[in-house]
């Protein structure tokens, strides 16, 4: 199985993947740098809510828009590879089992989402930094966020893999990603239906609107299974013409 | 015995796509050792056929067998292919695109730069495939098929987009193959193409096996005539049918099987005063044979 992650790997050299991936956690703390720069009333906060307020802005944009819209891309852009020239017909025919190859595509997208989640704490610790004057910095709120983002986001990273494996316009996964930012940001305004949207589970992992952090990362995690196996099967069994 | 074992074997292979039946009741054996030509007009059902043999469409009925095992991932490994248009990532350098292969397939590092050579990319190993012409991206599709040595290779329409001196290094590489000790299986809708490399072929029409054998067995499938061309050739059977010789109206006199009694026809049809303007002996070529094999539904 390593060695299928490894040859999967191999394959975003030179792609925007991991672009992407590190680029637009970095985007949205200068986005933010900005507001700041441009917002006398956040900027004159005294000095202990800084910190809360950058932060606040930025891990909400992060885990309702930015999150589940930038995972979409990705997994479209990971089974692009395979979509563009037709390339499945080279892949599936090496001698490896369908499964381990589908496993090693879903792990690549986790992959690059978590290096996206590493990269928004680094960068909110540098530019959120910058904006406080790195005074009384909050390290496990710098770091909470992304990480359970990251944990609530794996069902929907499985679904969104799934999709991207069926269907080849990029605008399919573009369009449910946009759908399901918009349906999880509604969903987790509510205390009993956000249970019911996997697109609300990673603000859902934050505590955000909701503080059932531990049921949310449950139902990522029993989401992420189910998909998973039920995707696994379907790549398994289905024609690649 | 070697030579015997059966390198593929596709027995009552059939292949629906909703109503239609893209390919029926296939049997198909290749043997070891063999240039196997699988010869059919376009959507005749080869690359249906092919695409079930390297299990990426699931037949409908019947078993696939290679090397005398179900075919599976296992099998997979001892089998190279090249199916249809050759493909490659696109913003990978053909050295790059044959690393993810070799990782996968679990083949020496070294092994990358010989199938460079053997395929005549090593100059272009560095290059981004995105740069590369259709016929590059064949030779490097074919590069990663020998990858791994395979004792079977399954080229789907190898020469498509290859310039004359591209099909002719292919064709050469094809026919080296053999004695390499691997099996080829190489379909085309060419059969000139076919005639130069194949030792065995398997002919594929509307789905349906129409043929399969040696080229030998295919040429013997139409034995030549006599083609007599005569002035009166109602009367002219009568006689011939005097001196036992079978003949049939042809639209340019009279037709007979039996090419060694030519001679005899002739003069028996001069003694008896009918006029004789010519005599030739009509052979099938290949082509002719594949054509009235794969004509009509």
């Amino acid at each position: 199985m390593l060695w299928v992650y490894y040859a999967e790997i191999l394959k975003y050299k030179r792609t925007s993947a991991l672009f992407l991936a590190i680029g637009i956690p970095f985007a949205i703390n200068l986005l933010f740098l900005l507001v700041f720069a441009l917002s006398k009333e956040l900027r004159e906060s005294p000095a202990d809510q800084l910190w809360t307020n950058y932060l606040s802005g930025l891990h909400s944009s992060w885990l309702q828009l930015f999150l589940p819209i930038g995972l979409g891309i990705l997994a479209a852009l990971a089974l692009g590879l395979e979509h563009q020239d037709n390339q499945w017909k080279q892949l599936l025919t090496l001698g490896v089992a369908r499964v381990p190859i589908f496993l090693a595509k879903w792990l690549a997208v986790l992959s690059l989402i978590f290096l996206g989640a590493i990269a928004l704490a680094l960068s909110s610790l540098l530019i959120g930094g910058i904006v406080t004057g790195f005074q009384k910095i909050p390290w496990l709120d710098i770091f909470k966020a992304p990480l359970l983002s990251f944990l609530g986001s794996l069902g929907i990273v499985s679904i969104q893999v799934w999709l991207a494996t069926r269907f080849k316009a990029f605008g399919v996964s573009i369009g449910v990603a946009l759908f399901g930012a918009i349906l999880g940001g509604i969903a987790i305004q509510s205390a009993t239906y956000w249970k019911f949207v996997p697109w609300a589970y990673p603000a859902g992992a934050f505590g955000l609107a909701n503080p059932n952090n531990t049921l949310a990362i449950g139902l990522s995690l029993a989401v992420t299974l189910v998909v998973v196996v039920l995707a696994a099967r379907d790549f398994q069994t289905r024609d690649m013409l | 015995m070697q030579g015997t074992e059966n390198a593929i074997q596709l027995e009552q292979l059939e292949k629906n796509f909703g109503q239609v039946k893209a390919v029926k009741n296939i049997n198909l054996s290749v043997q070891r050792g063999q240039v196997y030509g699988f010869l059919g007009p376009n959507g005749a059902g080869k690359t249906t056929t092919i695409r079930m043999m390297l299990g990426l469409i699931y037949p409908s009925h019947g078993s696939i067998r290679v090397f005398n095992e179900p075919l599976s991932s296992q099998t997979l490994k001892r089998i190279g292919s090249l199916v249809e248009t050759p493909s490659a990532y696109a913003h990978l350098t053909g050295r790059e695109n044959l690393e993810v292969a070799r990782v996968l397939r679990n083949t020496p590092k070294h092994r990358v730069q010989t199938v460079l050579e053997i395929v005549g990319l090593a100059d272009a190993a560095n290059r981004v495939v995105r740069n590369y012409s259709l016929g590059m991206k064949g030779r490097l599709s074919l590069a990663a098929a020998l990858l791994h040595e395979p004792e079977l290779l399954v080229l789907d329409e190898p020469t498509n987009g290859l310039d004359p001196q591209g099909i002719r290094e292919i064709r050469d590489l094809i026919r080296s193959f053999p004695t390499q000790g691997m099996t080829v299986l190489v379909s085309s809708h060419l059969l000139a193409e076919i005639e130069q490399i194949a030792t065995h072929v398997g002919i594929i029409h509307a789905g349906k096996m129409r043929f399969e054998g040696s080229l030998e067995a295919l040429q013997n499938q139409h034995q030549p005539s006599v083609i007599i061309g005569v002035n009166n050739p109602e009367k002219a059977i009568s006689i011939l049918e005097q001196n036992n010789i079978k003949a049939t109206i042809h639209p340019a006199g009279i037709e007979m099987l039996e090419v060694s009694a030519a001679a005899q026809a002739n003069r028996a049809l001069i003694y008896a005063g009918l006029d004789v303007h010519q005599v030739h002996t009509q052979n099938f070529s290949l082509e002719d044979l594949f054509l009235e094999m794969t004509k009509g539904a």
